[in-house]
């Protein structure tokens, strides 16, 4: 019976323990989210107050680059876009950043980022406390976990957001770009690679739509874009068409006007593609060059000059 | 039943309930049925099988023991060995080899079509096979007495920490633990949880934290840079080690809770300067077994180089096969019996360059530990790969020092975790080879063997309290909760 007694009472020691040093520690990695300049930190604080930003996946984040679009746009841009980041989540991420500062003259959504599945959703409980709609989104999507997460509150560091939150503490994260280039053999792959398909989810065609509400409540100019892909990866999607079609239609419930920036076969080079998804650095620059050829965002500058002087 | 699932995170405390509530042989009783309700949870109808091999070996012992002439007696120990390999070959090896005698037909002009048979490999028979097939062995040496309560030895076959991934604790050292009753010990539950705490963290932090990003690179190695390809391999070592270390940990501590020493079967086996010792350090347990059943029976290293060299090789190709079907653990077995011989050979050589350059004893010895560690990662590469091909391009794709850049190396946040993960397990390995550390762990219990584990020493209850809510702490900030399986359960 002693002996019972004495392990009774260290296993009650064991989680007096334990429970305060989750707290005590949790408090201390607390600081690192706070006080990042991570995206997914910086946004919930005000101070950005930037005239584009931008929404998206990797391939928001390959596709365009900040400071490049800085340099050509004379306007201060950032960058929401993170790899495999679904519309839901990004809808999150903008209200957020629109909680803290003022509303930005052009929103440009990557909208290939319509068929990703919701996979980061583990890794939003890093910013559940710091971000309500975040933290929304992890309980949905994993509640018992998200229950865990409550009890044990270490258990929102278990994350790569927090990595990079850890990394970027005290340097910007919006200049992220790709230096890899496809080898030959991928290109010669990619020709011969099974189809494949471009299936936006419901839940992200929702956000989609949400998103188009709120740039028109809040008199945002909004552009639709499909960024680059290897061309020969692109001639093995089946219904690139017809996306940009059911994209269109379900925008067009808010704004018959908008329409989809299509650039999925712009940039022909391979050498200008890091993989068949993603531009490299120099693919982005050439891009850029295309986008401001189109006027894509001078028109936006004259537009948001009119509206807001 | 997997450890790191939350079915056995239920199991353990009703188990743990039923087996200090009771005493005696009701004890026993409840140690047979916990482990075959924990083994029937992954495929009950092979609870036959496992009964099978216990009632057929527990009948060859007493026979064995009863049996005074040597004919029969040799003729029973055969029974028993053929049987057990008998089972062991026809789950695990049968369409291994009817497929290579196929391609050897093949090969030779003779085509042969087999269609591969679905044999379902039971769970742990690698070890519960060796663990009978010693006892018959040991009890025809007459080194082993023969266990005449049936409910005593089918317990010790089928105890549930060691069943499915070992460690292979043989009659020798667990039947007469096993004669004793085993009251809640305070001291020594406190060992268990230190050594199950231990556990979980190199299986749920490190290894399955390295997991992914091995598999990754070892599913398309030319997606991969050299650099990228070599920290793969470093990953391996260390997924592998931890995964089975934290396995054999987790068992023994487990053991250690309900009174039971089952020794240990990993001691910091990469800081071994020599492929004997690493031997002595690396699955303790199946080395040993493989040295005293198979490697001496077969001469030793009595006989000269030449037969000493057959004697390593032969135990070495076996060992690898034991791993699993497929000529790439083979390879793998091979290639550490050569490194043996090669050792036998070169080690005079080595130590007299050693005294003429008057090498200082601490860089001779950092320099064998960084070669044996690499050839030793040489050998994960076919242990890993699924194909000699695979290995092969694994090989030339790191030895063509292509891309050299960490910038080339996909999930970049996900590697520095990994390498801090590993840096704190050397940490933590260095320490104990701290002189004044150099003692055994766990605290001695009257009338058991005293361990030794390669962890610090961990000696008053407060300390223990502070290293298991640190591993807690890791677990929560580096766990990966997804419930991986362990790799030896392949085996």
């Amino acid at each position: 019976m002693r002996e019972l007694r004495k392990a009774g009472l260290w296993a009650v020691a064991l989680v007096l323990v334990v429970l305060a040093g989750d707290r005590l520690a949790s408090a201390v990695l607390d600081q690192v989210v706070q006080r990042s300049r991570f995206r997914f930190s910086e946004i919930q604080r005000p101070g950005i107050d930037a005239d584009i930003v931008i929404v998206g996946d990797s391939r928001g984040v390959t596709s365009i680059n900040v400071p490049v679009v800085e340099k050509i746009a004379g306007r201060r841009t950032y960058s929401l876009c993170y790899n495999g980041m679904a519309t839901k989540i990004g809808e999150a991420l903008l209200d957020d950043y629109l909680d803290h500062n003022r509303p930005p003259r052009l929103l440009i959504v990557e909208v290939t980022s319509l068929i990703e599945p919701m996979k980061l959703s583990p890794e939003l409980k890093t910013y559940a406390k710091e971000s309500p709609r975040l933290g929304a989104i992890y309980a949905e999507e994993h509640p018992i976990a998200a229950r865990a997460a409550r009890v044990f509150h270490l258990l929102r560091f278990n994350s790569e957001l927090y990595l990079r939150a850890l990394y970027y503490l005290r340097r910007s994260d919006q200049d992220w770009s790709n230096w890899a280039t496809i080898s030959p053999a991928d290109v010669e792959g990619a020709r011969s690679a099974p189809t494949w398909r471009l299936d936006p989810t419901p839940g992200n065609l929702d956000a989609l739509e949400r998103i188009v509400r709120l740039a028109r409540s809040r008199n945002i100019e909004l552009r639709l874009l499909v960024g680059p892909y290897l061309p020969q990866y692109l001639a093995r999607a089946v219904n690139a068409g017809p996306f940009i079609a059911a994209v269109e239609q379900r925008v067009h419930r808010v704004d018959p006007s908008l329409h989809v920036w299509n650039y999925a076969g712009a940039v022909g080079e391979p050498a200008l593609f890091a993989d068949v998804l993603h531009l490299n650095d120099r693919g982005t620059d050439a891009f850029m060059r295309i986008l401001q050829r189109d006027g894509f965002f001078a028109e936006m500058a004259q537009r948001a000059s009119l509206r807001r002087p | 039943m997997l450890f790191n699932t939350w079915t056995f995170v239920i199991f353990l405390p009703l188990f743990s309930l039923a087996y200090f509530a009771s005493g005696g042989r009701v004890r026993l009783w409840v140690m047979l049925i916990g482990s075959l309700i924990f083994y029937a949870w992954w495929d009950w109808r092979f609870l036959f099988l496992l009964l099978f091999s216990s009632i057929l070996d527990y009948a060859l012992g007493i026979l064995l023991e009863n049996a005074q002439d040597p004919g029969i007696r040799k003729r029973l120990v055969t029974l028993s060995v053929a049987v057990n390999l008998g089972l062991l070959g026809f789950f695990k090896y049968f369409n291994f080899f009817v497929q290579s005698a196929v391609h050897v037909s093949s090969a030779l002009g003779l085509p042969v079509t087999y269609d591969a048979w679905r044999i379902v490999l039971p769970v742990g028979i690698s070890f519960y096979v060796f663990k009978t097939m010693s006892y018959t062995i040991d009890v025809y040496r007459r080194t082993e007495k023969a266990e005449r309560d049936l409910l005593r030895f089918t317990t010790f076959v089928v105890f549930f920490p060691e069943l499915v991934a070992g460690p292979i604790v043989r009659a020798s050292r667990m039947l007469p633990q096993m004669k004793r009753d085993h009251r809640f010990n305070y001291t020594r539950t406190l060992d268990g949880l230190t050594l199950i705490a231990s556990g979980y963290v190199r299986k749920v932090a490190i290894a399955d934290s390295l997991a992914p990003l091995v598999d990754i690179r070892f599913a398309n190695p030319a997606a991969h840079s050299s650099l990228s390809l070599l920290i793969g391999v470093y990953f391996y070592a260390f997924q592998i080690y931890c995964d089975f270390s934290g396995y054999s940990n987790i068992a023994i501590g487990l053991a250690r809770i309900f009174g039971f020493d089952f020794g240990i079967n990993f001691d910091r086996p990469y800081w071994s300067e020599s492929f004997s010792e690493f031997w002595t350090r690396w699955h303790i347990s199946l080395s040993s077994w493989l040295r005293d059943y198979l490697y001496i029976p077969l001469g030793g290293n009595r006989g000269g180089t030449l037969r000493t060299t057959r004697n390593l090789m032969l135990t070495m190709l076996l060992g690898g096969l034991w791993h699993g079907a497929n000529w790439t653990f083979v390879a793998w077995g091979g290639l550490h019996g050569l490194y043996l011989v090669l050792q036998r050979l070169l080690s005079p050589l080595y130590q007299r360059a050693v005294r003429a350059l008057r090498i200082p004893k601490i860089v001779s010895a950092l320099l064998l530990i960084f070669v044996v560690f690499h050839l030793t990662c040489l050998g994960w590469i076919f242990f890993r790969a699924e194909t000699f091909a695979r290995a092969w391009e694994v090989i030339t794709d790191i030895g063509s020092m292509t891309d050299m850049s960490f910038a080339a190396v996909p999930q970049k946040f996900l590697v520095i975790k990994a390498v801090l993960l590993i840096a704190g397990l050397v940490f933590v390995e260095a320490a104990t080879f701290l002189p004044k550390q150099r003692r055994p762990v766990l605290a001695p219990i009257p009338g058991e063997t005293v361990t030794v584990s390669a962890h610090p020493p961990i000696r008053t209850a407060a300390a223990r309290l502070a290293f298991v809510a640190a591993s807690v702490w890791v677990l929560l900030v580096f766990g990966t909760f997804s419930g991986n399986t362990f790799i030896y359960f392949q085996f």
